[in-house]
């Protein structure tokens, strides 16, 4: 038992950074726009899509593939942005309102990818799944150490984008008070429909990768954005800190504790976690930002 | 008195309905609509008068179609007595969750109700020994037969289960009417619209919220007894977030924060997907289209294209204040 340790740690860390990729965009898009998109799981599962049909359809190499996955998935989110979310702004911006529109764009991307690619479970083919590194008793593909390299670029270019970067700088006035950064000239449309941009490529991304290591299927983003959620509120809604380490902290928790419990009962765990957070601290462990109204 | 005259046609032609039209296709098809209306008011409870998204209305419904059928299939409950204790084991779970859930609003609120959502489903699917887990429930009983006047009814049978189904969604329509107009509905608008006004007034706001949740809980529980015992089997996929969706998707669309609202959305999404056979998947594409164009388009569903207010604008001095 003691001698997989550091290979569920690896595994850990590979799960966790899926989570942390997925997490960041919607915590950033909450953070900012104080949009929870529930649609989330859908722009990942479509850039999963995306990635399959430019490798199996266009032949293009893996790693093409997934930046144009990010290019086509970052218009499609500030298109949503855009079109869907902008209106609902200008018209009754509720809470609840921003759930059912984004409720309603989930089951309208994942039943139209059903309807036209079929349920049926496909994977991007990548080269790096046949390649196996090996060091001590530790085994990875090389397509798991992309997963947790793109994620810690990403990471990294995003947290220097928001802090030294001119439209960083205004995606944070916006998020501190969108009223004073409207008045001090930021265009605050142009930073709304940014930061979709920016939330639904890092989705987009970790489908594209996670589509080469499980499997490509409409029903993905269901599964994912449950994590997401956890990991989102346990952080803290608008914390990028806050995603970071709860997200490593859940990919690590669910591959040590699965070793020895069934899945069922850890995802039951994550729930309970999640509402046990929510009810104590709503804002989450590294949250500060006054969403929360308990 | 025209308006109680109209009642009464649309009554009537409703309980005429499946004589007219007898074959068993529509009779399901009219069966299904009695049920979603009822899944849908009580939702409308929550999400018009609260004001709060629910997304685990599937999971009550559930609760009450495995409370109802365990009952009858393990202990050998009659019906009369399964159908209630349904209402009840389904309005306690809506207690216990809504003790948590109802200390938050806005998305938080729909976030928290999603993971109950997914708790349930996920206790129902590993409970195998109660439940027999993901391979559902089979051999649950119909309500069984009524001797009456040495006429036997079974309502194993579509034509009596629709007039059964049909008494309890009239008890329930007039119980949620009653709950809303007196005391509690003012209560709950004035909560919704304003809750620190409602609070000066004397307004417990969470005294008002849990009672709401917990009636709209409990009549979901209502709707899960009739589900079990008509189609005899239940399995958790009924039950999922996908029918949570699809509840929340009637509620809006008709109109929320009414009555006749979440009942013309029963109606049309319980009959859209008749009309749409032919498109198969589709019909869940053009629901999820539908939703968002209501949302933006038409924040008081198809109610509000009446062109007078969609939500009952109540004074709140009145009786709130006592």
């Amino acid at each position: 038992m003691l001698e997989y340790i550091p290979q569920l740690i690896v595994n850990g860390i590979v799960l966790g950074s899926i989570y942390v990729l997925v997490a960041l965009g919607l915590t950033l898009i909450f953070g900012i726009i104080d949009v929870v998109n529930f649609a989330h799981g859908e722009f990942y599962m479509i850039g999963a899509f995306v990635a399959f049909l430019c490798v199996d359809n266009l032949g293009l190499p893996y790693p093409v593939a997934i930046v144009a996955t990010a290019v086509i998935v970052g218009i499609f989110g500030f298109l949503t942005e855009k079109v869907i979310i902008r209106s609902l702004r200008k018209r009754d911006p509720h809470p609840i309102n921003y759930v059912l529109v984004t409720v309603g764009l989930s089951t309208f991307l994942l039943y139209g990818i059903n309807f036209i690619f079929g349920p049926d479970l496909r994977r991007i083919p990548s080269p790096y799944m046949k390649q196996v590194i090996h060091f001590a008793n530790v085994y990875l593909t090389t397509q798991r150490l992309l997963v947790v390299l793109v994620a810690v670029l990403l990471v990294a270019l995003l947290a220097y984008f928001v802090k030294y970067s001119s439209l960083g700088n205004q995606m944070r006035a916006t998020a501190q008070n969108y009223q004073a950064a409207r008045i001090v000239g930021v265009n605050t449309d142009r930073v709304f429909a940014s930061t979709f941009l920016i939330g639904s490529m890092l989705a987009g991304v970790a489908g594209a990768l996670v589509g080469a290591m499980f499997v490509t299927e409409p029903a993905m983003g269901i599964h994912i954005i449950v994590k997401a959620f956890i990991v989102v509120i346990v952080g803290g809604m608008g914390s990028i800190t806050g995603s970071i380490v709860a997200g490593l902290g859940l990919g690590l928790l669910e591959t040590l504790a699965g070793a020895v419990m069934p899945a069922e009962f850890l995802d039951i765990i994550g729930f309970s976690i999640m509402i046990l957070v929510l009810l104590t601290k709503p804002t989450g462990i590294f949250g500060s930002k006054g969403g929360a109204r308990a | 008195m025209p308006k109680f005259a109209s009642k009464g046609i649309i009554i009537l032609a409703a309980l005429a309905l499946p004589v007219v039209f007898n074959e068993a296709f529509y009779q399901h098809i009219m069966i299904t609509a009695v049920i979603n209306i009822i899944l849908a008011v009580s939702l409308g409870v929550i999400v018009g008068y609260i004001g709060e998204l629910s997304l685990a209305h599937g999971a009550f419904y559930g609760i009450g179609a495995y409370t109802s059928a365990l009952l009858m299939v393990k202990l050998g409950l009659p019906f009369v007595a399964a159908f209630p204790l349904s209402i009840v084991a389904a309005g306690i779970m809506g207690f216990i969750i809504g003790i948590p859930a109802l200390r938050l609003s806005g998305h938080y609120f729909a976030i928290a109700t999603l993971g109950f959502q997914g708790i349930v489903v996920l206790l129902i699917i590993n409970l195998v020994d109660l439940t027999r887990g993901p391979m559902g429930l089979p051999g649950i009983p119909s309500p069984g037969t009524l001797d009456i006047f040495g006429l036997s009814i079974s309502f194993g049978d579509k034509l009596p289960f629709y007039y059964l189904a049909f008494a309890v969604m009239i008890v329930v329509l007039i119980l949620v009417r009653n709950l809303l107009r007196y005391k509690f509905g003012e209560a709950f608008i004035a909560t919704r619209e304003d809750p620190l006004l409602a609070a000066s007034l004397g307004v417990h706001p969470r005294n008002s919220r849990m009672l709401a949740f917990v009636a709209g809980t409990a009549l979901a529980g209502a709707a899960g007894s009739l589900y079990a015992h008509y189609t005899m089997f239940i399995s958790p996929d009924s039950f999922t977030l996908g029918e949570s969706i699809y509840l929340v998707t009637m509620v809006i669309i008709g109109g929320r924060g009414t009555i006749v609202g979440p009942v013309i959305g029963a109606v049309i999404l319980t009959g859209l997907p008749e009309v749409l056979r032919f498109t198969g998947d589709l019909q869940f594409v053009i629901y999820g289209l539908m939703l968002m164009l209501v949302v933006i388009f038409l924040p008081k569903g198809i109610v509000g294209l009446r062109g007078r207010s969609a939500r009952p604008a109540m004074p709140l001095e009145s009786e709130a204040a006592e």
